[in-house]
């Protein structure tokens, strides 16, 4: 039993025949050969899966494709673009936040779910947003570091930005959402 | 060969499980896809619910809560009247797996899973849920306490889907907690869950208390300790906050005692049932004083002498 699905994966549209036991997972690596997101467990426990879908990050090997037809996907080659890598990724790098690099895509993807959503957190929320994401090499100290190295990145250029009225938009529920890539330092592509 | 129905109502998924017997309804899926794939439960086919108008919505109005088929541990913990209405229900959400899982399961698969550690189910015991379960030959209103079997077995029959679980509204100045003790702090599963819900009218005596407990029995458990605490009183009104009386510590103290003695943990490989009963009493003192400090916000008076 082949079901035809659409689905948005960065925002490019795909048109898939899948069966209904092959997860979002499966679909990504193997029929779109987007083998940026890993497969660890392939049980839910340890987040190298995770993918955005429709903004929220999710665990891919839990979700049968077939269950995200008509959806939009974000993955970690959606991260960089045509002006450089993602400050997340530019941070990632600066801080030596990965050793193996294994859980590193499903970190970043946890790491921009939480700085979409709320661009100013605390330790204690780093920490939360990255609970699901297992790291057997860093001891995470770095990974914090980065995601909160990056945030301070992406408020800086947005509230050049929005200069001279960035006081108006301190609060996370006022802030105008700019594309932050655009005021980030450039990326040299030589880690692309 | 696994199908895959995709019904556009409740009415039309009721029927797919009806005439074709085992088929099962696909909520979150955090449970069943591993399940399924590991070979550890058998599947006809997949009743997803992602078809249904409005299936994953929160319904909050002065009848209460109303809990839908698709919604979420991640949708309940972040809304705003549910942390104020029902906070033991939201720390329970708040406290399953993480934020990826949160994002995918909901509340009405995490209780017919049925299993004896569900986060959710103890402080749906607290709050008194109601499981509304429809199928072809109608719906019918089980109280939650009368809903779980065993491990993984519930009153639900073949053919029958959980349609909605409705909380009742809060009976008074409402506290809510849910203790969880855990090696992990994240996606991990309770060794001991405590969940409580107490009300307090306006002078600080207690209207109603109930305790229940994740991982310490073959269901989740509603216990009969929250009998020490009904009708005590628990804090005094003073001056716009609340003054704590003496013998809360012991009050709290008893209903830990007979929450205990409720239980029959076991030995397995999260704990040994000598800990879990050794942690039982921790996480409903615990529990209790949360659940207190939010019925009774502000900074509390305690006079000297008072065990806090």
């Amino acid at each position: 039993m082949s079901i035809e699905i659409t689905l948005t994966v960065n925002r490019r549209e795909y048109k898939v025949d899948v069966e209904p036991t092959r997860t979002l997972l499966q679909v990504l690596r193997d029929d779109l050969a987007l083998t940026g997101t890993k497969e660890g467990c392939d049980a839910g426990d340890c987040g190298a899966c995770t993918v955005l879908w429709d903004g929220r990050p999710v665990s891919s090997c839990l979700v049968l494709a077939v269950e995200a037809d008509g959806g939009h996907i974000e993955t970690v080659e959606g991260l960089a673009d045509e002006q450089g890598l993602h400050v997340l990724q530019e941070a990632f790098l600066e801080h030596g936040a990965a050793q193996c690099g294994f859980c590193t895509p499903g970190m970043l993807m946890s790491a921009k779910a939480l700085l979409d959503n709320n661009p100013h957190p605390s330790e204690g929320e780093i920490r939360t947003a990255l609970a699901g994401n297992l790291c057997r090499c860093t001891g995470y100290g770095k990974i914090v570091a980065a995601v909160k190295h990056a945030a301070e990145a992406m408020a800086a250029s947005t509230i050049t930005a929005l200069a001279p009225v960035a006081t108006a938009g301190d609060t996370p529920s006022e802030r105008v959402v700019v594309d932050h890539r655009g005021e980030a330092p450039e990326g040299d592509g030589a880690h692309g | 060969m696994l199908e895959y129905h995709r019904p556009a109502s409740v009415e039309e998924a009721v029927g797919v499980l009806a005439g074709r017997p085992g088929s099962v309804v696909l909520a979150g899926g955090t449970d069943l896809v591993p399940a399924y794939r590991a070979g550890r439960q058998s599947v006809r086919g997949y009743v997803s619910l992602r078809g249904i108008p409005g299936v994953g919505e929160l319904s909050v109005g002065a009848d209460g809560l109303v809990i839908r088929p698709l919604s979420t541990h991640a949708a309940v913990a972040s809304h705003p009247e549910v942390w104020a209405r029902w906070p033991a229900l939201a720390w329970a959400c708040q406290s399953v797996g993480s934020v990826q899982v949160r994002n995918l399961g909901t509340v009405v698969g995490n209780i017919c899973h049925a299993s004896p550690a569900a986060d959710t189910a103890s402080a749906l015991l607290t709050l008194g849920a109601v499981v509304e379960a429809r199928s072809l030959q109608g719906t019918r209103d089980i109280p939650i306490a009368e809903f779980f079997l065993g491990s993984g077995r519930t009153v639900l029959q073949p053919g029958e889907m959980v349609s909605a679980i409705r909380v009742p509204p809060p009976a008074g100045l409402g506290g809510g907690a849910y203790v969880k003790i855990s090696p992990r702090r994240a996606m991990d599963i309770a060794v001991v869950g405590a969940a409580v819900s107490l009300w307090l009218d306006e002078n600080g005596r207690c209207l109603d208390c109930r305790v229940a407990l994740a991982s310490v029995a073959p269901v989740p458990l509603l216990t009969g300790a929250g009998a020490a605490v009904v009708g005590q009183q628990l804090a005094l009104p003073h001056d716009g906050t609340w003054e704590l009386v003496s013998g809360v510590h012991d009050i709290f103290a008893q209903a830990a005692q007979l929450a205990t003695e409720a239980a029959s943990p076991i030995s397995d490989v999260r704990a040994s049932a000598d800990y879990r009963r050794a942690m039982i009493p921790v996480a409903v003192r615990r529990a209790l004083w949360q659940a207190l400090g939010r019925a009774t916000p502000g900074e509390w008076v305690i006079r000297e002498g008072v065990q806090a």
